[in-house]
């Protein structure tokens, strides 16, 4: 009953994610068939990728004939970022292999930013079945909204194009409140830093380079800090 | 392109994120990169909310410099300020995401209206 109970609280902190997910997904669906696609290579997309950033810029790769190769390889760099979110939240993850590296693959930047509210949590069967209900909701909302974007995305962008249009604001608001959770007065110079670091590298480069950007500023302004609190 | 370079293609972009997001998790748990990240000195554990700050910053003005319109700037202002007042005030994350929302999309519909 615990486990059940905990999966459903897992599914219920999903919302803000499928929230900001189902416009992002059916827009994916949509674009991907008005290319001319078939409408299972969308979903077959979503279904084996499930990273809205990579699965834009392949299909937009492939539609003007760059190759592939060069764009997956430069997916990578981008995804390296993956390799920092594991290695914080690592913790909290089960033992089990087979429990592991299915949660592992549902990673994405929206399901790694819930996952670390919980970091200082204990690793229990509770929270392990909390994270399965955060990463099935965020992956079967992804999927399906791509298989419904790309039958009928076109007609219900042009029926309620506002309602479309307020739901993009849907992860910005996820970010950011998530942000503003994890601030206390211990860290607000050093996010602070980052959060400018993150503006500047934004403004010349794109989301990857934002967010090293953020990460060196923010650790250069907390190790000054640290030495200068030390006697 | 032909069919099979398309399975191809989206295969190996499967493959490269897959890895990407499973690899910390096969390292053995005294591996020096692991060590090094989930350490507890104050300049790891800001990694995290770094990086969370990073995405809010990114995603938020993105749109913004995407945009020919100067007043994309004001839906974008109104959501987050009323993502940061009704989490103030409920701390609940969720709850906040949703009013967000609604308060963007009402500020978008009454900035219509007034272009029209």
């Amino acid at each position: 009953m615990s486990i059940l109970h905990a999966s459903g609280r897992g599914l219920r902190a999903a919302i803000p994610i499928c929230l900001g997910y189902i416009p992002v997904a059916i827009t994916f669906g949509a674009v991907a068939t008005s290319f001319g696609y078939p409408l299972y290579v969308p979903i077959l997309f979503s279904a084996t990728i499930f990273a809205g950033g990579s699965q834009f810029i392949l299909l937009a790769a492939l539609q003007n004939g760059t190759p592939w190769l060069y764009v997956v390889a430069l997916c990578a760099l981008i995804d390296s970022r993956h390799v920092i979110y594991g290695s914080l939240i690592r913790r909290i993850f089960p033992e089990s292999l087979v429990a592991r590296v299915p949660l592992a693959m549902s990673l994405t930047d929206e399901v790694f930013a819930t996952a670390l509210t919980q970091r200082e949590a204990e690793p229990t069967r509770d929270l392990t079945a909390w994270l399965a209900g955060v990463a099935v909701a965020a992956y079967l909302c992804w999927v399906l909204s791509t298989a419904v974007g790309g039958a009928v995305g076109t007609v219900i962008q042009d029926a309620a194009p506002a309602v479309t249009k307020a739901m993009h604001f849907a992860l910005p608001a996820l970010f950011l409140a998530l942000s503003l959770d994890n601030l206390h007065r211990g860290n607000a110079w050093p996010l602070a830093a980052g959060a400018i670091g993150a503006l500047g590298a934004i403004m010349v480069s794109n989301i990857a380079v934002a967010l090293f950007a953020a990460i060196a500023a923010s650790v250069a302004v907390c190790s000054w800090q640290y030495r200068e609190s030390r006697p | 392109m032909n069919h099979s370079t398309l399975l191809v293609a989206i295969a190996a972009m499967a493959v490269v994120t897959a890895c990407c997001r499973v690899i910390p998790f096969l390292l053995p748990p005294k591996s020096r990169l692991l060590t090094l990240l989930s350490s507890d000195h104050p300049t790891t554990k800001i990694i995290g909310p770094a990086l969370l700050v990073g995405l809010s910053v990114a995603t938020l003005t993105q749109p913004i410099m995407d945009s020919t319109n100067w007043s994309t700037l004001i839906p974008y202002g109104v959501g987050g300020i009323i993502t940061a007042l009704i989490l103030r005030w409920s701390g609940n994350v969720g709850l906040a995401v949703v009013v967000a929302i609604v308060g963007f999309g009402l500020t978008e519909y009454c900035l219509s209206l007034v272009a029209a």
